[in-house]
């Protein structure tokens, strides 16, 4: 049992959040891949609700007073995972992304923008090089991609074409390079750590004829969880830290001011293992550390919730575990 | 009409209130380069393809509302190169630097009774300052044509290009904008062009950063960074030209053409004499209509002046001292080649051998 919520609990804590800055309004756009491994022929399904809210404008690393400036990304996300082999498995991840985007003018007047839609979907191949059966240890690689699928034509009420940022998709074809390693001291702690280097493509056809290059970026995750017995149930408590660089972005090859930089969050998150199968988990994320480039709205919290439901199609009994 | 008549009455309140911002003036200023066929789309006279967004939504640059000013001895923070755009109401002549209006790119301002706005695009480095009833006060919309400033009517919803004087959606759709004269040049320029003036004050309240680091960065680029169409290599994408207007004919004066030190040339358009003032040193070029057909001359000193026998008049064409009137302006404003080649295309280039 314990074993097992252990290995539950890696499918939820290894999942890579991007905490998107300004740029690309907290959209996770290759949000929650990265699914540590499970045994052969077995189907995760993982629903996420995630809420990004952007509301703090820095410049470099100072928060400015000017709470004029707003956004708040809530994306719901179907994550489905399937273990071909003790070693081989594969994440597809679907999100519906809804976004706003609020502005106080003079007066304090207020403006909204929104949009929603199907966001960019994200396929995630991975390898196990240790054998989870014979060591405490854990070690993947995994290679993907994300394809353009959300739109990136939406618009306003003014018929105007929303800002990229603004779009559930982002119009490229992106890389995704991970690894993830875990290691269980005991059967109540453990220890993991994972990151997740994101190469984007480019936008070819942005504002009709320009090309657009979000930038890169690389998320590492280090993390610790502790096991307790709540109620009957094993609850885990874990602790993230989530070191994030994103490269600036560029249109046409040049350098798009207030862009880019780096933050360091820390994420605790509560779980709970209602059963072998099913488990909830509840976390926050939030800044210890930002400083970005230029001018931008930043993250001051994101607020994660995630169901995951497992099952084993070709044990003896097709149960679920 | 709302908004011809919101000109009408400040150009009556500025009539009464001096002799810098005639009635008539505003009056006899041709009409702005207007499309003559205005067709809507969905509303726009413009395509709405062709608009954008900026990234940052209605409002999500803070316009200026009735800043502060500070008398020009008491200003210490602008440096000899620092380009200022200035503005002469009722007589007050009001200076705003362009770090700070990067940052804000409306100005909501009054002097006495005579209400206007400063409008500034940091993308396309183009000015222009119009006369407002006290019901409107514009914003910015977030929206860029060309990567032009779209501001906006906050009373009404009216929207207008900067650039193209018109409003292209709105109540006031297709309508044309008469703006009030403005000059730009650098703050040594002003300091030795004209006695009294008043700057805008660099505490203006809000927490920004007025160096010069957004223009810097948008300079630094060989292409803008918004799209515009269409594209015209006849000059470099971000060499600074003054795009005059005369009965909405547009022509473009590069300042590269023109010398280091101050002088003024005649120039004809559709036939009618321009006197054209320039100093690239101080990245300075206005224009007054010749309606006699004169010769003047420039006589610097404590105040810049323009002479013509016994008549001075300052750098804003009003009249000093002598017995003539007030020059009239033409419409026109510094702006970036690429963009006035976009919002005019085949626009003419001013030719300084035409002259010979």
């Amino acid at each position: 049992m314990i074993r097992i919520s252990f290995i539950l609990l890696m499918l939820l804590i290894s999942q890579s959040v991007l905490s998107q800055n300004c740029c690309s309004g907290g959209v996770p756009i290759s949000s929650n891949i990265g699914v540590a491994p499970a045994s052969k022929n077995t189907w995760q399904t993982i629903l996420i609700g995630d809420v990004n809210f952007l509301d703090q404008l820095l410049r470099g690393p100072n928060k400015i007073n000017n709470d004029s400036r707003e956004r708040t990304t809530a994306s719901t996300l179907l994550l489905l995972n399937y273990s071909f082999s003790n070693r081989i498995s594969a994440d597809l991840t679907m999100p519906w992304v809804s976004q706003i985007r609020k502005t106080e003018g003079a007066n304090n007047a207020i403006f909204k923008e929104n949009s929603s839609g199907i966001g960019d979907i994200s396929i995630l191949l991975k390898y196990q090089l240790t054998d989870p059966q014979l060591t405490a240890s854990s070690f993947s690689l995994g290679a993907g991609i994300k394809v353009p699928s959300g739109s990136t034509d939406q618009q306003d009420s003014d018929g105007i074409t929303l800002s990229l940022d603004m779009q559930p998709g982002t119009g490229s074809i992106d890389q995704f390079y991970w690894f993830f390693y875990s290691n269980q001291f005991s059967n109540k702690t453990s220890l993991f750590l994972s990151a997740l280097f994101q190469q984007t493509g480019t936008f070819t056809n942005y504002n009709g004829s320009q090309e657009y290059k979000t930038g890169n970026s690389l998320v590492a995750r280090l993390g610790l969880n502790r096991n307790f017995i709540v109620a009957n149930y094993i609850t885990t408590l874990s602790m993230e830290f989530i070191p994030r660089k994103n490269w600036a972005d560029h249109v046409d090859n040049q350098l798009i001011p207030n862009t880019g930089g780096h933050w360091l969050f820390i994420k605790p998150a509560l779980t709970f293992n209602f059963s072998p199968s099913v488990l909830l988990n509840l976390g926050a994320e939030l800044p210890l550390y930002a400083n970005v480039d230029g001018e931008q709205l930043s993250s001051s919290k994101r607020l994660t919730i995630q169901l995951i439901h497992r099952v084993n199609t070709k044990s003896p009994l097709n149960s679920e575990l | 009409m709302r908004f011809f008549y919101s000109i009408l009455i400040i150009g009556f309140l500025v009539r009464c209130g001096g002799k810098d911002l005639e009635f008539e003036d505003i009056l006899n200023t041709p009409p702005a380069p207007t499309d003559t066929e205005c067709t809507l789309t969905d509303g726009w006279s413009l395509p709405p393809s062709e608009i954008v967004g900026g990234g940052i939504g209605k409002e999500g640059i803070p316009s200026l509302e009735n800043p502060d000013f500070l008398h020009k001895s008491a200003t210490n923070f602008l440096s000899g190169d620092d380009l200022l755009i200035g503005v002469e109401i009722n007589g007050q002549v009001r200076l705003f630097p362009h770090r700070i209006m990067d940052r804000h790119e409306v100005a909501n301002d009054q002097v006495g009774a005579a209400k206007y706005s400063l409008t500034f695009c940091p993308l396309t480095g183009s000015t222009v300052a119009i006369s407002r009833n006290d019901d409107d006060s514009f914003g910015v919309s977030g929206l860029l044509h060309n990567s032009n400033l779209i501001y906006y009517n906050r009373a009404t919803n009216n929207f207008w290009s900067q650039m193209k004087l018109s409003s292209i959606k709105g109540e006031n759709v297709c309508e044309s904008v008469i703006p009030l004269g403005t000059v730009e040049m650098t703050w040594e320029g002003w300091q030795k062009s004209v006695a009294d003036f008043v700057v805008l004050d660099i505490n203006t309240g809000f927490d920004k950063d007025y160096s010069d680091a957004f223009s810097a960065a948008i300079l630094e680029h060989n292409t803008p960074l918004w799209p515009y169409s269409p594209k015209d290599n006849r000059l470099k994408n971000f060499e600074k030209v003054y795009v005059l207007f005369v009965d909405g004919f547009p022509k473009a004066y590069p300042l590269n053409l023109f010398d280091e030190e101050i002088k003024v040339i005649r120039d004809a358009i559709l036939g009618k004499e321009i006197i054209i003032i320039s100093n690239k040193k101080h990245e300075l070029i206005t224009a007054y209509y010749n309606v006699k057909g004169l010769n003047y001359s420039i006589r610097e000193g404590a105040e810049l002046m323009l002479m013509q026998e016994n008549n001075r008049w300052n750098i804003f064409g009003s009249l000093v001292s002598g017995a003539d009137s007030n020059l009239t302006k033409p419409q026109g404003y510094m702006a970036y080649w690429f963009s006035a080649a976009a919002m005019f295309p085949n626009i003419e280039i001013y030719n300084p051998h035409d002259q010979d």
